[in-house]
């Protein structure tokens, strides 16, 4: 809908009636749900069998132009994280092909890993396919900033929760690309994110994506999951300088007799810290309450009354439409308060959860695992294939497969 | 591999291509962003220069035309920018895009070709435990400095929150005469309440123990609080908000009948507020509003409808729908009525014409019923018809248009009802045929549209809850939850109303049907509970009063009923006359409509 003024002047032009236009369909809901399985079984099959990058990319490709050019980059399972917290929070109503687009890759990431962010999710393709020279970020900044996703999916979860809208969607740097208009601060968002991946390869799947933190989640318990090599593992080092996005752990020895003991004790305080953080969460969650609930339209539009009858000067569009139409201040003052309440309770709860995630993070990274070779970190692989493509072990597989194939075309 | 003078080559072509793409891509960045700095899509049309000249030529365009032409030609302008704008930008983000995605695969693949692998040996060895240690230490930093940060911001609106208070104080010396005024209707209310609780507690004595009525009634949005009965169905769409209403009388003995008056033809429903009883009533020539004193029956006065489309042809609505079947809204000002001819007028409660608009005459097949809600400061209309249909919002206080939304499906005659959405949004929920829409009730902004009944569309919607329901022979009953989208729960085929609405109260859908019979559905999912079949059918739609559902049917014999999740009969009530309209309840009385009389039962 334009928002501008009518002509000024008797012209003969008949100003088309404004249309809401339909929602974009080129396929009817269960097809597209049976594509979407299809496409999570394929890239499942590439990743886990044929183990091949150049397939993982064309598959990628592909779903970069359907997903991303093709369907607009709308409605996808990471937007749908938010359309099943609404409909929690509503007591029902969730369409279910949203439902089906959030569930179908959480259950294939815990049977295969996170085969969707492969080569199926438009967001992780037009990123993979833009990665030219990785640079490595040092492993505490990474573990700092591997704190942005569940921040996000808290906020996505609350704003939605509480009826303040999908503000994942709304920071979506891509979907400009995607749709060809945007806002220049959301495209500019767009360019910079692209331009960044060329060297910290895919930095909002990494390090925004909400909806990647519950792929990893998954693929943590994952049936089957890709493997750096066929068979055996030779500890040439070429998976984990590959591996641009820090997923592939070296092989660690045990600690010394010696600091076993003091790897315990310092075992045992970080996990004293965890309640510690939960708390100190929860606080800061109820203390910003009151101003995340002013991105409520409720709560805003009461804040702007209050400040345009305290300020003549001051001028909001809300309050001045809430006034011109004769609304009762009162009501909006209890849905404001009832929305307040909600924010409250939601961000505290929030806050709580993300200090307590923060809390496990420190444990899980206070233990000293042993590990003989090098081993995916599989919350973190997004099974782009490029340790397979460098694995010494992989190219013997592959030409000894060749070959069979080509001796089987023979024979037969 | 730099040794391959053809690899050397791909490699060198790639990166040019890819690095030419990319300053491709600077130069249509700043283009577009010089376009959003120059012409925004706000700024074109609302320079402050132009809307000077506007307003000026606007003043004094009869006597200069020249100018006006000129003034004209510069708002045509302003919107070509505009839309060459929007046009450029289209095309400039498929360029950048595309230019983007060109540049860095080209250099990607330039990068691939000329990679050598690092020999893996010679790479620095790292302390994991070190590197871990690290970890620890800014992760622990990160969470605690953010949740510091999460409270100094917090702390920081909150001074400004306090500043802001303090100018608003002088505010809060005008708000408390209003206050003052406030506490009086409060008081008011609160002696009502007392009234109402009494007669809840003798209810819920001879009530039934199987009533499901147990909820408060949260989704819908009160129509205006000024009238007792301010709408079609109430304030609650069906639901009666008090509970000490008669369940005894006789028509032929006038036993428990305060009173009657005659009414001239019309089926509409009647609707109380301001100790009014109001009514409308008309034929071919004249349409009227008519008010009865509420305690006494007294006709208080009767004022006709001008025709606002004198001159042009009547419509030609069938005999059992006539010229005033749809019911007027009332409020603290007074009440608006509709009537068949297009023609919506605002009397105030002495009978003054405070308003008039004309709607145009209505293309409806059977005549226009659809019936009028008003609160929040409006009058919204469901003008649903042939071609040309709309929802139209007017300022109950002027007759101006707030919004209005073209209604394409045809003809319906279904009333509009408000609900809030979980959201908090009051949301306008309208029945038509094939869809049911769902409408910002401030702004009239379309929210969503579902699938819904189809045909001669006529009961209006119930709500309850989170959920609504519409109904419809042939489609039979559909429950709703009202999300931000709206989505189907549910369906249940075994109903077939054709006039009369549903009301949902305590997790119960009660659909009565012109047959005579009322099912009674569970509201989570729509499943049958009871059915039972009366000989006369339904056109009035069934009202909840307490634990207890009113149903009038055709003869105009009032069925009690329990209104609980098994049938049970309470008693039943005959006036002897024919009646199709929906009764009021108000003050502890029933005001039914029949086809000659207004009847107000109740002792008190």
């Amino acid at each position: 809908m334009q928002r501008f003024p009518q002509p000024q002047f008797e012209t003969g032009y008949v100003v088309p009636t404004a249309q809401n236009p339909a929602v974009f369909a080129w396929l009817p809901p269960w097809l597209e749900a049976l594509l979407l399985a299809a496409v999570l079984l394929l890239a499942a099959w590439l990743v886990l069998k044929r183990r091949s990058r150049p397939a993982v990319v064309l598959l990628a490709l592909l779903c970069l132009a359907w997903y991303g050019f093709v369907r607009h980059g709308c409605i996808c399972p990471v937007g749908a994280t938010q359309n099943v917290a609404a409909a929690t929070a509503a007591g029902g109503g969730l369409p279910w092909l949203a439902g089906f687009l959030f569930a179908a890759p959480l259950l294939a990431a815990l049977l295969f890993g996170r085969v969707f962010c492969a080569s199926v999710c438009p967001l992780g393709a037009l990123q993979d396919l833009t990665v030219v020279r990785p640079v490595r970020v040092p492993r505490p900044l990474d573990a700092v900033l591997r704190l942005g996703p569940p921040l996000v999916l808290a906020l996505a979860v609350l704003f939605a929760a509480c009826g303040a809208g999908f503000p994942v969607c709304r920071a979506d740097p891509f979907v400009g690309f995607f749709r060809r208009f945007a806002p220049v601060p959301m495209l500019a968002a767009g360019v910079a994110v692209v331009l960044l991946g060329t060297v910290l390869a895919r930095p909002y799947c990494r390090w925004f994506c909400p909806y990647g933190l519950l792929l990893g989640w998954c693929a943590r318990l994952a049936w089957r999951h890709a493997a750096i090599t066929p068979d055996e593992c030779i500890r040439c080092r070429l998976c984990g300088e590959a591996c641009p996005f820090d997923a592939i752990r070296e092989p660690r020895a045990p600690a010394p007799a010696g600091q076993a003991a003091a790897a315990r004790r310092r075992l045992l305080l970080t996990m004293l810290l965890v309640p510690a953080l939960l708390a100190a969460g929860a606080l800061a969650g109820r203390l910003a309450a009151p101003r995340l609930a002013l991105l409520h339209p409720d709560v805003a539009c009461e804040a702007h009354l209050a400040e345009m009858a305290a300020d003549p000067q001051a001028r909001y569009l809300d309050a001045e439409a809430f006034r011109s139409l004769g609304r009762d201040p009162a009501r909006l003052a209890a849905q404001a308060r009832a929305v307040r309440a909600r924010f409250v309770f939601g961000a505290g709860l929030a806050g709580g959860l993300l200090g307590l995630l923060a809390g496990v993070r420190l444990v899980l990274l206070a233990r000293q695992p042993v590990r003989d070779v090098y081993t995916i970190e599989r919350s973190r692989c997004v099974g782009c294939g490029r340790c397979f493509a460098v694995c010494p072990r992989h190219q013997v597989w592959a030409q000894r497969r060749r070959r069979n194939a080509a001796l089987q075309g023979n024979e037969t | 591999m730099t040794g391959n003078p053809w690899r050397t080559t791909l490699r060198l072509c790639l990166a040019r291509i890819g690095w030419v793409a990319l300053v491709f891509s600077a130069i249509v960045a700043v283009l577009l962003a010089a376009d959003f700095a120059r012409a925004g899509q706000e700024r074109t049309v609302r320079r402050p220069e132009l809307a000077d000249m506007l307003e000026e030529v606007r003043q004094s365009r009869a006597d200069d035309p020249a100018r006006a032409a000129f003034a004209a030609e510069m708002d045509r302008l302003a919107r070509h920018a505009y839309f060459s704008s929007v046009q450029f930008r289209r095309h400039g983000i498929w360029m950048l895009a595309a230019g983007l995605l060109i540049g860095v695969g080209c250099l990607q693949g330039a990068s691939r070709i000329g990679r050598r692998i690092e020999d893996p040996r010679r790479a620095a060895a790292t302390d994991p435990a070190r590197t871990d240690r690290r970890s620890r230490v800014a992760v622990a930093a990160a969470a605690l400095t953010g949740a510091a940060a999460l409270a100094l911001w917090s702390a920081e609106r909150g001074v400004r929150s306090a500043e802001r208070g303090v100018r608003s104080a002088e505010c809060g010396v005008r708000s408390a005469e209003r206050g003052v005024r406030s506490a009086e209707r409060g008081v008011r209310s609160a002696e009502r309440g007392v009234r109402s609780a009494e007669c809840g507690v003798r209810s819920a004595e001879g009530g039934s123990t199987d009533s499901a009525f147990r909820t408060p009634h949260s989704a819908l949005v009160p129509a205006s609080a000024g009238g007792d009965w301010p709408c079609f169905r109430g304030a609650l769409a069906g639901m009666a908000a008090e509970t000490n209403v008669p369940a005894a009388w006789d028509g032929a003995s006038g036993a428990g009948v305060r009173w009657k008056a005659a009414v001239p033809p019309g089926v509409s429903s009647p609707v109380v507020g301001g100790g009014n009883v109001y009514v409308t009533a008309g034929d071919e020539n004249e349409r009227a509003v008519l008010a009865f004193d509420a305690a006494t029956g007294a006709a208080r006065w009767r004022q006709t409808v001008a025709d606002g489309g004198a001159g042009e042809a009547l419509p030609q609505p069938t005999p059992d729908t006539g010229f005033a079947a749809s019911t007027p809204a009332c409020d603290t000002a007074g009440v608006y009525a509709v009537f068949a001819t297009g023609d919506l007028a605002a009397f105030d409660r002495a009978g003054k014409l405070r308003w008039q608009v004309y709607l145009k005459r209505p293309e409806s097949v059977y005549g226009y019923a659809s019936s009028l809600w008003a609160g929040g400061g409006l009058v919204v209309v469901q003008y649903d018809q042939k071609s040309g249909g709309r929802v139209v919002a007017l300022r109950a206080a002027t007759g101006e248009t707030a919004w209005e939304q073209p209604r394409p499906d045809g003809a319906s005659w279904s009333s509009p009802i408000v609900a809030r959405a979980p959201d908090g949004r009051d949301v306008l929920i309208l029945n038509g045929d094939g869809r049911v829409s769902g409408y910002d009730l401030a702004r009239g902004a379309p929210l969503w549209e579902v699938e819904g009944v189809s045909g001669d569309v006529a009961p209006s919607p119930a709500a309850e809850g989170s959920r609504f329901f519409v109904v419809m022979a042939g489609a039979g009953a559909l429950g709703f939850a009202l999300t931000p989208a709206a989505a189907k729960q549910w369906e249940n085929a075994s109903v077939s109303p054709e006039v009369p609405s549903p009301v949902a109260a305590g997790g119960l859908l009660f659909v009565p049907a012109d047959n005579g019979a009322i099912a009674c559905l569970d509201a989570a999912d729509g499943k049958p509970l009871w059915t039972h079949e009366f000989p006369a059918g339904f056109y009035a739609s069934p009202i909840v009063c307490g634990d207890r559902l009113y149903a009038l049917d055709r003869e105009g014999v009032m069925h009690i009923l329990s209104a609980g999740r098994t049938f049970r009969k309470i008693a039943d009530c005959a006036l002897g006359e024919a009646a199709d309209a929906t009764p009021a309840f108000a003050g502890g009385r029933i005001f039914i409509r029949t086809r000659t009389h207004l009847w107000c039962v109740g002792s008190r």
